[in-house]
């Protein structure tokens, strides 16, 4: 039954899927243009220069996992509390809790593919021209956003399952706060000592859900 | 039950969010402008002289007042005229420059030797790559070299920045050079001015496996290694464009250590300090000036690095300001990032300033709840009253968003 699930989950989201996916690699492949003119005008001065200022050349992936977290978790969940679908989901015999995750597991592994795929595809095109340190302090930088992007996704799901508006409207509020958080211009490297920060943030939304999905089966309060 | 829990996590999460944010928004609307007071050191007096802005209630604006360390009052111009380095462009202008200064005419070459630096003991992140720079281009200034180079565990390695790769015979020539030196890799910091904005350069300053600090250069393309002996740890080092110092070397404990261009070290005279310095000097003095929170110190040496004289005045800032008052009754503690983002850090407020806020705010709790008839000896109700005794405010508005009903 988890299978079935799971694959209405996906007719849900594919093509929202995909948009995410393309839009992701294609910024990777814009950054990568602009790393390799960059590199092919001038490489010691380009190079020189984003050691020097410590450039934040991947600044085009900023909101790409945000994007598609928005993109999978509203395609996801909205279609759901609209019609009240998933009151009959939460009926099944699989019990609530494990519906519920079956669906945010779905979501957030699905977003991860895609993230992995676009930083994937980073490190691999990057590495032709910039040495590992300048890749790995990217990375690094990267993190708070691909972060964010999944806090963003638990959040809307949690927003989704919450019966009451006016505590959605509350919850949003904080979401959009923390999310805040995640996506700032971050030094480059700098922000390596706050991602157990950010991991445990992004690890407490990721159960949130639980809250207002017991409310919602609860029914209105 | 696993509901009730999460919701006390994400009510955590919440204060920690408002913790960040509502101090913030506070400060943004009621913050006023603190009068800066400033301090210098007067090469003509040779005594401290101050600055101060004041609040002109009959003008309804702030000007600035000016005295010196009795306390006499001084006027603008009087002022300039005992800061002849400061305000060399307003003395020519009024013609009121000194003609000498300890004896010494006062020419343009001495009025261009004054310099101003900021030394920060604390490190942002390094990429640990950097490009070597010929020390000796034959002509003014230096030129860019094509490579970048690291020193990890397999020594020096020269990365070409065009192709990404390993120049293996120039990283051997290197490696060996370090090595004869006495250096073990891999370095575990690289300190220099990888910039090509320098009239010179001074190479880099590296700090081998074992904390050992040696200065690498290139000279006509060959490598030039010198080992330095110092018996400190270092935590960070301040490169200066060329001039008698190459360095200033902070060690954990915040002390401080010039490197003259002979390779002498100087432990300076500084009293304890937070590892924040606005280094000013000419030819005549070096002022150290350390920008604390709440105060200022200035540390005033001889071209030697011997004491002179030394202040410390406190400084006018938001912190004393009736609205840090009120900031310091109504938050608990403030959350806030440092520059660049690196930490979160907590600064909590004096209980005793916050605990009747605090209170309130559990007595309104004790009433929402009554009126939404719940009962307060729940246990997860009786943690909402905890955490609003401990957080006030954010824990108040944190319940509140949450709700305890399921």
């Amino acid at each position: 039954m988890t299978l079935h699930l799971i694959y209405k989950e996906w007719i849900k989201t594919r093509w929202f899927a995909l948009v995410a996916l393309v839009a992701g690699l294609a910024a990777v492949v814009g950054i990568f243009a602009g790393v390799a003119g960059g590199i092919r005008s001038d490489a010691p001065l380009y190079l020189s220069r984003l050691l020097t200022n410590k450039e934040a050349f991947f600044a085009l992936f900023r909101f790409v996992p945000l994007f598609a977290a928005v993109l999978i978790g509203v395609s996801q969940f909205l279609p759901e509390v609209v019609d009240k679908r998933i009151k009959l989901s939460l009926h099944l015999p699989l019990g609530p809790v494990r519906v519920v995750y079956s669906m945010v597991l779905y979501g957030f592994l699905l977003l991860s593919a895609i993230l992995a795929c676009c930083l994937l595809l980073f490190v691999g095109l990057t590495a032709v021209y910039l040495p590992a340190e300048v890749i790995r302090a990217a990375l690094v930088t990267m993190m708070p956003w691909v972060l964010g992007g999944m806090t963003a996704y638990f959040w809307i799901a949690m927003i989704a399952m919450e019966p009451v508006g006016k505590f959605r409207f509350f919850y949003f509020i904080v979401a959009y706060l923390l999310i805040s958080v995640f996506m700032r211009k971050f030094a480059v490297g700098n922000v390596e000592t706050l991602l157990p920060v950010l991991a445990a943030l992004t690890g407490v939304s990721s159960v949130s859900v639980l809250f207002t999905a017991r409310r919602f089966n609860k029914g209105e309060l | 039950m696993t509901a009730k829990i999460v919701r006390v996590l994400l009510v955590f999460t919440t204060i920690l969010i408002l913790g960040f944010y509502l101090p913030d928004l506070f400060r943004s609307r009621f913050e006023k402008r603190a009068g800066k007071r400033l301090l210098y050191y007067s090469e003509v007096k040779r005594d401290f002289v101050f600055s101060e802005e004041v609040y002109d209630s009959l003008r309804q604006a702030n000007r600035m007042v000016y005295y010196d360390r009795s306390g006499n009052p001084l006027t603008e111009n009087e002022y300039a005229r005992l800061l002849p380095f400061d305000n060399a462009r307003k003395l020519k202008m009024l013609g009121m420059m000194p003609d000498s200064l300890m004896g010494e005419p006062l020419t343009q070459e001495v009025l261009r030797s004054v310099r101003r630096v900021m030394l920060i003991g604390d490190r942002g992140f390094d990429f640990a790559l950097a490009p070597l720079f010929e020390s000796c281009p034959g002509h003014p200034g230096v030129d860019l070299p094509h490579d970048l180079f690291r020193i990890g565990r397999r020594g020096i390695e020269f990365i070409d920045a065009a192709t990404n790769s390993v120049d293996t015979r120039k990283s051997r020539i290197f490696d060996e050079a370090l090595r004869e030196a006495g250096f073990r890799a891999p370095a575990r910091d690289i300190f220099g001015i990888p910039s090509t904005i320098k009239s010179r350069d001074d190479g880099y300053f590296v700090v081998d496996a074992r904390g050992k600090l040696f200065h690498l250069l290139m000279v006509h393309g060959a490598p030039r290694v010198k080992a330095i002996d110092n018996d400190f740890e270092i935590k960070q080092i301040k490169c200066h464009v060329p001039g008698e110092i190459y360095c200033h070397i902070f060690t954990p404990d915040n002390e401080l250590y010039a490197l003259l261009t002979d390779y002498t070290l100087k432990k300076l005279p500084l009293g304890k300090n937070n590892g924040r310095f606005m280094l000013t000097y000419n030819r005549y003095f070096r002022s150290y000036k350390n920008l604390g929170q709440d105060s200022s110190t200035m540390y005033v040496l001889d071209r030697d690095f011997e004491p002179v004289d030394r202040c410390a005045i406190a400084v006018n800032n938001y912190r004393n300001s009736p609205a840090a008052a009120a900031e310091e009754r109504i938050f608990p503690f403030r959350i806030m990032l440092t520059p660049g983002y690196a930490h979160f850090i907590p600064i909590p407020n004096p209980v005793r300033q916050f605990w009747p806020v605090n209170l309130f705010f559990v007595l309104l709790l004790v009433v929402v709840k009554r009126l939404n008839r719940c009962r307060l000896t729940g246990a997860f109700h009786l943690v909402d009253l905890a955490l609003t005794a401990v957080f006030g405010i954010y824990g108040f508005i944190a319940v509140l968003i949450f709700p305890n009903r399921y």
